[in-house]
């Protein structure tokens, strides 16, 4: 059995990581929690879009983001930063994070606190007592059953389908059969595939599930804009990149779900439970930071993201693996990308081998070693809504 | 030099890993076993191969599942895309 060196946690899956999360319940919260963060070693925020001046099912996935974030194993304890009168009201939250984890939560409220001068101050007070607690863990040996991985793509290219997802694919099966969890997500990339995905559900329900998540997206985008989600897909330059139809091209994105059965399908952003293992599904844009946003609050301890065309992103709280299968995008984008999987297009690898190397960066990944995202700071997120700022 | 890839056992067509023209050799791999087939069209990179004969109105195979039915009988070493592919009807 696989170990790795996590964090303990009072209740839930262990940490990868160990942070101080400077938490901004709302938009008009982010600067403030960044100067916070930004102070302190250790600590990592974000800018929140969401939280504030939107309808009552988006204000509830802002809550179940944020409090997925705050009770995601990575962090260690947790600065609330609000503003003081946005939806995502700070007790709120706080008392929403206490119903799922223990950890400490501390409460910033700048209207209270007489302005943002003094609310990082006080901020930074309670961010360098977690800290220096957080200092004093010691890691412990885990077995690779308590791992939640989340799997995203995006920026994709053909050699998506034909290298990166397969890899990805491969490696969700392997932690499957170890006994680790992974997640599959973005819906809207389903679409075409989704008898699939159905085909392969444990149960009746859950067969449904996979079914109605796919409708239920489409009818959200036709409620929204009336417009038909899948107008224009596969598009003109996945037509020109060989994508014949919508089915090839769904196929070759829920590859980095791999073959192994569908257990259970999560909402967007909701607590994916500590035994739950197996590979499952979650409701999520096909939009990457959002996607991921959800995985991370669903309690995903780790990332492996697939991309044709390179991306950047990362994630605050849960580090992101990014894989290519296209050899000139990993030769450009080798300063965000981690690893190389268009050694099988040109024939020099197997996907297991690929599979198994991937696996090794992926615990390594667990100890601590840093991805190349991390390196570099890159922390961007987005939150699925499904109407416009009231 | 492996230059198309080959998914699934079940599949009948490559995704060439570099352009080719016609009367080019593409060599895959199918469990194990070296296979080769002459180009009969000029195919982009990651475009798709015919590796099987498909009759019109046959599914179109790759990833081991239907992608697609044949619009035209597509014989191997043809180029497979939207002018010999349809979408399939949707159950």
């Amino acid at each position: 059995m696989t170990e790795f060196y996590g964090y303990r946690r009072a209740d839930g899956r262990p940490g990868i990581r160990n942070y101080v999360l400077i938490l901004p319940t709302s938009v008009c919260a982010s600067d403030v929690a960044n100067i916070i963060a930004s102070q302190v070693d250790g600590a990592v925020s974000f800018h929140n879009q969401v939280g504030c001046s939107q309808v009552t099912s988006d204000l509830e996935m802002s809550f179940d983001f944020e409090v997925g974030f705050a009770a995601n194993p990575n962090v260690y304890a947790v600065v609330l930063v609000s503003l003081g009168c946005e939806g995502c009201q700070c007790d709120e939250v706080a008392d929403r994070i206490a119903k799922r984890t223990s950890k400490p939560v501390a409460k910033v409220i700048i209207q209270e606190a007489r302005g943002t001068l003094r609310a990082v101050e006080l901020g930074v007070r309670y961010a360098k007592q977690f800290a220096a607690e957080a200092s004093m863990m010691q890691k412990e040996k885990f077995p690779i059953t308590e791992l939640l991985m989340a799997t995203e793509c995006g920026g994709s290219d053909p050699t998506s389908g034909l290298a990166a997802n397969n890899v990805i694919g491969a490696l969700s099966d392997r932690l499957v059969d170890e006994g680790a969890a992974t997640i599959l997500s973005e819906t809207p990339e389903f679409i075409g595939g989704e008898h699939l995905l159905a085909e392969r559900a444990v149960t009746p329900e859950v067969h449904d599930k996979v079914l109605n998540i796919v409708h239920r997206y489409e009818e959200s985008v036709r409620n929204a804009c009336g417009e038909d989600i899948r107008s224009g897909n596969p598009t003109p330059g996945n037509k020109a990149g060989g994508i014949t139809t919508l089915e090839e091209k769904s196929l070759g994105c829920i590859h980095k779900g791999g073959s192994r059965p569908i257990t259970e399908v999560y909402d967007y952003a909701k607590e994916i439970p500590a035994e739950q293992r197996g590979l499952v599904i979650m409701d999520t844009p096909g939009n990457d930071p959002s996607s991921m946003t959800g995985m991370a609050a669903g309690g995903a301890q780790v990332c492996v993201f697939s991309t044709g065309r390179g991306t950047a992103l990362g994630n605050p709280i849960m580090p992101v693996i990014k894989i290519t299968g296209n050899a000139d995008t990993f030769d450009k984008m080798e300063d965000n990308i981690d690893f190389d999987a268009s050694r099988y297009i040109k024939g020099t690898h197997t996907i297991e081998e690929l599979r198994d190397e991937l696996y090794n960066v992926l615990v390594e990944t667990c100890c601590g070693k840093q991805t190349k995202s991390e390196a570099l700071g890159i922390n961007e997120i987005a939150v699925m809504r499904t109407c416009n700022y009231v | 030099m492996i230059n198309g890839m080959f998914i699934d056992p079940k599949d009948c067509v490559v995704t060439l890993a570099a352009a080719a023209t016609p009367g080019d050799k593409v060599c895959y791999v199918d469990e194990g076993v070296r296979k080769e087939v002459e180009v009969l069209d000029a195919i982009p990179i990651y475009h798709k191969m015919a590796v099987k004969p498909v009759a019109k109105g046959g599914r179109v195979i790759k990833y081991g599942e239907l992608i697609g039915i044949a619009s035209q009988d597509i014989i191997p070493g043809q180029h497979v895309h939207t002018h010999n592919v349809e979408e399939p009807e949707r159950g």
